[in-house]
C-alpha cells in the first residue's frame, strides 16, 4: 500500500511540476478565427479577494485583434446587496478605469452574484499585466468602496501566463 | 522481477478502476488523461465579438456540481446571437474530471 501511495504522489507532483514550470499557456486561453480578425477569449481567473469580507472578484478577457480595446468580464460575491458604480485597476505606476456595465445579478447560495462587463485599452491591460508588484482592483459602490487584492503567489502565475497570451496576441497581429 | 510485473499490474488495476469514477463527456477519452476540446453546435448567425464559459466538475466520481449549460455560458458574456459552441473535457486519472462549455457569439 505504501508503495501506490509513493507512486500517486510522484505523479500529483509530476503533474503540479509541469503545471508550475512548464507554463503551458494553451490550457489559459483559446482562439477562434473570425470575419473581422482572431477572438481571443482567456479563461477565468481568481484570486481577488477583500481581506475583511472575503468578497471575491473573477474575470476572463475576450479581444477582438482587429480592435483597441479589449472585453474584460469580471463576477463579484458578496453577502451585501451592492450598487456597483465603477471599478479601477490600480498598479504600483498605473490607475485607469473603464466603462462599467452590468450583465446580471443573482444569488449563488448565500452571496450576491453581480456580473458586470467592461472594455479597457489593449495598452492599459498589456502594461497593467507587464507589472510585477501585485495589484489592486477597487470597486466603487453606493454601500461603499471594496479593495481587492491578491496574493503574490497567485498573481506571479496569473501575470506571467496572461503577459505571454498578450504578447502572442502582439505577434500575430 | 515478479514483483515488479505485479506491482505494475496493481497499478493499472487501481487506475482503470478510478478511471471509471469521475468520467466527463468527450469524444475521444483516455484512461490515465484526457485533454479535448471539440464541437457542440454551429449556427447560421454570422460574427463573434463575444466569448461565454460555463463549467462543471466531478470529484472521484461522487461529488458533481456546475452549471455547464450553453445558457449560463452565454449569459456570461451577454451574448443573444449565438454563433457556435464548443466543449472542452478534462480528466485527470479519474480523481477529478471538468466539462467546460464555450458560446461565441454576439
Amino acid at each position: 500500500m505504501v508503495w501506490l501511495a509513493r507512486h500517486l504522489f510522484f505523479i500529483a507532483m509530476l503533474l503540479l511540476t509541469s503545471k508550475i514550470n512548464g507554463q503551458n499557456i494553451e490550457k489559459y486561453y483559446t482562439s477562434s478565427l473570425q470575419e473581422k480578425g482572431t477572438l481571443y477569449f482567456i479563461f477565468p481567473q481568481s484570486g481577488f479577494e477583500n481581506n475583511k469580507t472575503k468578497s471575491k472578484l473573477i474575470y476572463d478577457i475576450t479581444y477582438l485583434a482587429t480592435t483597441d480595446t479589449v472585453t474584460l468580464n469580471f463576477s463579484y460575491f458578496d453577502k451585501l446587496e451592492r450598487t456597483i458604480d465603477s471599478a479601477v485597476f490600480v498598479n504600483t505606476n498605473q490607475r485607469f478605469s473603464g466603462s462599467i456595465k452590468k450583465l446580471f445579478i443573482e444569488t449563488n447560495k448565500s452571496k450576491w452574484h453581480y456580473r458586470y462587463t467592461s472594455k479597457i485599452l489593449f495598452t492599459d491591460i498589456n502594461s497593467f499585466f507587464n507589472q510585477t508588484n501585485n495589484p489592486t482592483i477597487i470597486l466603487y459602490t453606493q454601500q461603499g468602496i471594496v479593495e481587492l487584492n491578491i496574493k503574490t503567489k497567485n498573481w506571479k502565475r496569473q501575470s506571467s501566463v496572461t503577459k505571454k497570451i498578450l504578447t502572442l496576441i502582439k505577434y500575430n497581429q | 522481477m515478479f514483483k515488479t510485473i505485479k506491482k505494475i499490474a496493481m497499478l493499472l488495476s487501481v487506475i482503470a478502476f478510478m478511471s471509471s469514477c469521475a468520467t466527463v463527456k468527450s469524444p475521444l477519452g483516455g484512461i490515465l488523461y484526457t485533454n479535448v476540446k471539440s464541437p457542440v453546435a454551429i449556427t447560421g448567425n454570422s460574427n463573434s465579438t463575444k466569448v461565454g464559459s460555463s463549467e462543471a466538475i466531478s470529484v472521484l466520481g461522487i461529488v458533481a456540481a456546475g452549471d455547464a449549460s450553453i445558457d449560463a455560458a452565454a449569459k456570461s458574456a451577454g451574448i443573444s446571437k449565438i454563433h457556435h459552441v464548443d466543449q472542452q473535457s478534462k480528466s485527470i486519472l479519474g480523481f477529478f474530471a471538468k466539462y467546460k462549455v464555450f458560446v461565441y457569439g454576439e
